[in-house]
């Protein structure tokens, strides 16, 4: 029991650290930013262009930080700012998640085939964070000129599996394992969309929720990453919050 | 054409982020604003007291969270309590989007509750919202 509660308050403190260096380390970031893009502004055009470049990637880096530290809090209040489940429906919420990532699909040509998914307890932000996360994850890694992503849904006894799939290289190396370490992408010299926090945070969520995240790579080709999460029972749904009123869907919306 | 600018208050302790508005204001145009850096001189700003006895009262203030001494929270309600003082409108800024945060801003008053732009693009757009809202749209209770 002791060691039990050692744990907690170990768990704790980490995430209240990662809340602090979020939190703190932003003032400094923003302060390098505006100023870097002050000089850009002001003095830009009187760089040659191998300044002009250092200056951008100065530019870049923080900006990318900026990111990571957005993620990192993001990560470190999924289970301290947990709001209460409710049942929501998975196919409402891909569509969500969709429409936030209009522009990348547009831009990344991809497709996205949506299979019919089942409603879960859950809290619905951190849920669309989850797939909204895939998806990207999809749709910059997935195969190259026309990534093709498809979400489907099995039940397995008292888990409902929902496997999102791609059509790209697959997560690189023999330990798929490895990219969902925290900032694990960030060592691969390729990598320089990503904060190489989308999987750990989708992995937190998911086991939140009282389920799992696993990658694999497919055999006939492509990445796959399977999310199960608990089928509510009906103790858990008498239980839940009631769903809120919601405006009904227009018929733009219906295709989710 | 001094009648015509739009007197505000920033209450700002980092120096970076006091650089940051002083100069995206400068640049915009239309605003006198004033500086301060701690919350009791915020007050005696708006009550024009000591130092501050010509200062032409401000109709905005612009209200950083975390100010050392006197902090942030204490000056809103100070502010929104005092007869004097209530119709100032309030933005609270913070780089802070933290639940707490925001609720306490409202609850003791606050006008509105901004996180602080990311990037300078990102504040300009905060001045041209500030302008257009509070200063064109918005009756003000002042003469």
């Amino acid at each position: 029991m002791e060691e039990h509660e050692k744990l907690e308050r170990t768990k704790a403190e980490l995430d209240e650290l990662a809340y602090v260096v979020s939190h703190d380390l932003r003032a400094p970031l923003r302060t390098i930013l505006h100023n870097l893009q002050f000089l850009q502004r002001r003095c830009g055009d009187q760089l040659d262009t191998e300044n002009a470049n250092h200056l951008e990637r100065a530019l870049e880096a923080t900006e990318k930080s900026h990111h990571m530290l957005d993620d990192l809090l993001v990560y470190s209040r999924l289970k301290t700012r947990a709001r209460p489940h409710e049942l929501v429906d998975c196919g409402e919420l891909v569509g969500r998640a969709l429409r936030e990532l209009s522009e990348l699909l547009a831009r990344s040509g991809g497709e996205v085939t949506c299979g019919e998914l089942p409603q879960v307890l859950a809290d619905r932000q951190q849920l669309q964070l989850l797939f909204k996360h895939l998806i990207q994850n999809g749709l910059r890694y997935g195969g190259g000129e026309r990534p093709q992503i498809t979400i489907s849904c099995e039940r397995r006894g008292d888990n409902f599996r929902i496997a999102v799939q791609d059509n790209g290289p697959g997560f690189p190396g023999n330990d798929p394992e490895r990219a969902i370490r925290m900032f694990a992408s960030l060592h691969d010299p390729e990598e320089r969309q990503g904060t190489g926090m989308g999987l750990p945070i989708c992995r937190s969520i998911a086991e939140v929720h009282g389920g799992s995240l696993a990658i694999a790579n497919l055999e006939e080709g492509g990445a796959c990453v399977c999310v199960t999460l608990p089928v509510p029972t009906d103790e858990a749904l008498t239980k839940a919050e009631p769903p809120r009123v919601r405006i009904i869907q227009s018929s733009r919306d219906s295709s989710s | 054409m001094t009648e015509h600018l739009h007197h505000i208050l920033l209450v700002e302790d980092d120096p970076a982020d006091i650089f940051l508005a002083q100069e995206i204001f400068k640049e915009h145009g239309g605003f006198s604003m004033n500086v301060v850096t701690s919350g009791t001189e915020a007050l005696d700003l708006l009550r024009r007291k000591g130092k501050f006895k010509h200062v032409e009262r401000p109709k905005l203030v612009l209200l950083d969270l975390n100010i050392p001494g006197l902090d942030g929270r204490e000056v809103l309600r100070e502010i929104k309590s005092s007869d004097d003082l209530r119709s100032t409108i309030v933005i609270v800024m913070s780089t802070s989007d933290a639940p707490t945060d925001i609720h306490t801003s409202y609850m003791l008053g606050a006008n509105c509750f901004v996180t602080k732009p990311v990037g300078i693009d990102g504040f300009e757009r905060l001045v041209d919202a500030i302008e257009k809202f509070w200063f064109e749209f918005v009756k003000l209770p002042f003469d």
